[in-house]
């Protein structure tokens, strides 16, 4: 009595994947997505209200009406807006994230997947291997460079993993900041390599090649030649005939049966302020929500057989939230290093990833993304310069186009509190309780973050800065944001883990979790790419299953 | 909403946080309008916190300077400025807070250094000024 082969919720980085895989297959696939289809226009280029600078707003979602909640130190009850910091907002339209993303297309490296069997598992984190490794995943990132896009050098790149295949696409024009910064790590004697993208370095897949414009990373690209889910997976699903997107739908709860399996999902569509709600069935139903809002949706789904909510026996879904810390330094050159090239982030080292005496773990580290006038003066302001007067002016017309900014990931050391949970007395626009955020990091990432920042600072004096500034990393605080993963790590044990190596739900027949919930850990660079994979690798077992295989 | 003789506080406050030079101050780059515009239609919470800021800037400049704020050049602004970052026990009678200050001088920036959607930023002159040209 299903209505679809399967139902795919979510239409970013996993979701889309996931829904053109089983349409390609022949499967019939409803997918969902609470957010609206945007076109670059609706996008905009408003520069205090986009998903890199959300001053007043932003400009791909979750719209008001979807506030989240967590408790300050005081123990006090704070609700965010989305587009507040302590929200941990990526984004809700078709493509999620990936419609306003910088595109770096990161594969993690073989240690990332080991990550306790190499380092030991600090007190008081939850520190685990994967139950899969590099090699496991290798086709499907390169499955992912392929279908999706993305440039890159594959030597400059290679970290001592292996590759299957090199990259579609040559990596984007050197700018004057790759050969400031080249230079300054040939002095170091640091490796370094060009930034992979998910852009068209060249056409590719039938649009434009990358037009090098000032607004990438929090914006749409005006040439569509920035490769997400939006212009990739989802049209080629929905070519098939046998994929329905509805949008502006929110998946409030999964249905059961009698027996606690997950048969359905019921929905609510807002259409003109009015929202009807509908149950529909499918033989798989495959959450792809985003880490927190995939928690949600599982913790909300009570029943007498799920007490706890959906695949929650063990008390772990919606635990070892992660993100990113993000350390990084500026630093002003002695003469001008902005071109106007964009994106903008070229040059990177992965020196730092692994192997650092003393650390767990480490992260790669690149320049950063063009930054508008006003997000420079938000983030790039050494301490010293006075934020008003002819000071503050003059330092913005002498230096905007002399600073470097050097950043980058942290692999996270995740913690068992860092948390979401659903606050039953604060609800969305539907009605659904909305998720509650708590704890934070291990003390772990803060010192590799502090270490890391210290190369931040060594690669700028190197490359002969000016002046260095920027705070080293102190505190430990909850980590998630744009790159939030692991709420629903995947694992062998159904104690220690939501989901299998497939990332189906251990006690659930037909439930599978295919997005950034599924990290175990979150590497030492961008997840998406990692994301991607696994939705390849998940959706083709989903595909077998259907196939009764 | 702000009233005529406010508005001219808020503009010699405004060009004492962005002052013209070769390239235009913040009155002329449209930076009132755009808080206008941000406290009509974003955070119209923040009304009195501007009516009382720039009433007590003007007492400080009345103690002062024995002027009204929008009466005193630019060095004479920019000291009354000084007094209350540093917390000057003037500044501090006269009640001007300078958490209000620094969200002006955010406003300021915002309207200055954002696209001219949000009605400040006139013919992008800032980003001409800093080196940021949009190519597509
Ligand atoms: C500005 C920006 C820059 C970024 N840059 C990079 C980068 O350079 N490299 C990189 O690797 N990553 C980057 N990211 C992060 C990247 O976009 C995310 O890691 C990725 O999109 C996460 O994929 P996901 O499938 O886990 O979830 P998402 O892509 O967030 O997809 C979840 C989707 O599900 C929808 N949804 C949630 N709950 C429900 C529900 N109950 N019912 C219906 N729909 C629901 C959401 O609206 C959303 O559209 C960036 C993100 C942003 C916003």
């Amino acid at each position: 009595m299903s209505d679809y082969d399967a139902i795919v919720v979510g239409t970013g980085a996993g979701g889309g994947i996931s829904a053109c895989v089983l349409a390609e297959s022949g499967f019939s696939v409803l997918l969902v997505e609470r957010g609206e289809l945007l076109s670059y226009g609706d996008v905009g280029r408003d520069h205090l209200r986009n998903q890199r600078l959300s001053v007043y707003g932003h400009n791909a979602g979750p719209g008001p009406g979807n506030p989240r909640t967590t408790r300050n130190s005081q123990g006090e009850l704070l609700t965010f807006m989305p587009w507040q910091g302590g929200y941990h907002a990526n984004a809700a339209c078709v493509g999620s994230g990936t419609r306003v993303y910088g595109a770096q297309a990161w594969r993690f490296v073989p240690e990332d997947f080991r990550m306790a069997s190499i380092y030991g598992v600090p007190q008081g984190s939850s520190l685990a291997d994967w139950p899969i490794e590099y090699l496991d995943l290798e086709p499907y990132y390169t499955q992912a460079e392929w279908e999706v896009g993305v440039c890159g050098d594959e030597y400059a790149n290679a970290h001592g993993a292996s590759r299957s295949k090199g990259y579609p696409m040559p990596p984007m024009r050197q700018t004057v900041q790759y050969s400031t910064l080249k230079s300054g790590a040939d002095k170091l004697g640091w490796n370094t390599a060009p930034v992979p993208l998910l852009i068209n370095s060249k056409e590719y897949g039938g649009r434009a090649a990358c037009a090098e414009c000032q607004h990438c990373v929090g914006f749409a690209c005006p040439v569509d030649a920035k490769n997400g889910s939006a212009n990739t997976v989802i049209p080629r699903a929905l070519a098939t005939g046998k994929c329905e997107l509805r949008c502006a739908t929110l998946a409030k709860r999964l249905v059961c049966d009698e027996n606690g399996q997950v048969i359905g999902v019921e929905l609510a569509t807002e259409t003109n302020g009015e929202i009807t709600t509908q149950v529909v069935y499918g033989r798989k139903i495959i959450v792809s929500c985003g880490a927190i809002e995939s928690a949600r949706l599982l913790l909300n789904s009570r029943s007498a057989r799920n007490p706890a909510g959906v695949g929650n026996h063990h008390d772990l879904v919606g635990r070892n939230l992660q993100g990113h810390y993000y350390p990084g330094a500026m630093g002003v050159m002695p003469y001008d290093v902005y071109d106007g090239i964009g994106p903008g982030v070229v040059i990177s080292t992965s020196r730092f990833n692994h192997g650092n005496k003393g650390i767990i773990g480490g992260g790669m580290i690149a320049n950063e993304f063009i930054m508008t006038p006003i997000t420079f003066w938000h983030r790039a302001l050494p301490p010293h310069i006075p934020r008003w007067g002819q000071a503050n002016k003059d330092w913005m017309r002498e230096n905007y186009r002399r600073t470097i900014h050097i950043t980058g990931p942290v692999q996270e050391i995740p913690s068992r509190d860092a948390r979401v949970t659903v606050n039953p007395n604060v609800c969305d626009k539907y009605g659904v309780p909305v998720a509650h955020l708590s704890g934070s990091t291990h003390e772990e990432t803060v010192r590799t973050s502090a270490f890391m920042w210290e190369r931040c600072v060594e690669w700028l004096k190197a490359s002969g800065a000016v002046t260095v500034w920027g705070e080293a990393p102190s505190g430990a605080w909850l980590s998630g944001g744009q790159h939030q993963a692991g709420t629903c790590r995947m694992g062998n044990s159904p104690s220690q883990s939501v989901t299998d190596r497939w990332g189906r739900v251990h006690d659930q027949a037909n439930l599978y979790i295919l997005d950034s919930s599924l990290h175990v850990t979150n590497g030492g660079y961008n997840p998406v790419l990692t994301i991607m994979a696994l939705a390849f690798r998940g959706a083709e077992k989903v595909v077998s299953e259907l196939n009764g295989h | 909403m702000l009233e005529t003789g406010e508005i001219l506080q808020l503009q010699a406050l405004a060009d004492t946080v962005i002052p013209a030079d070769n390239w235009p101050g913040a009155v002329e780059a449209g930076v009132c309008s755009f808080i206008l515009n941000l406290l009509e239609h974003e955070e119209n919470w923040r009304v009195s916190a501007y009516r009382n800021g720039l009433l007590a800037l003007d007492r400080l400049a009345h103690s002062v300077n024995s002027s009204p704020f929008h009466t005193l050049t630019l060095q004479q602004k920019t000291q009354l400025l000084e007094m209350v970052e540093t917390r000057s026990a003037e500044a501090q009678r006269a009640g001007v807070d300078l958490d209000w200050l620094r969200v002006v001088f955010r406003h300021c920036a915002e309207g200055y250094y954002a696209d001219s959607g949000n009605g400040g930023n006139i013919d992008n002159k800032s980003w001409e000024m800093v080196g940021f040209k949009v190519t597509i």
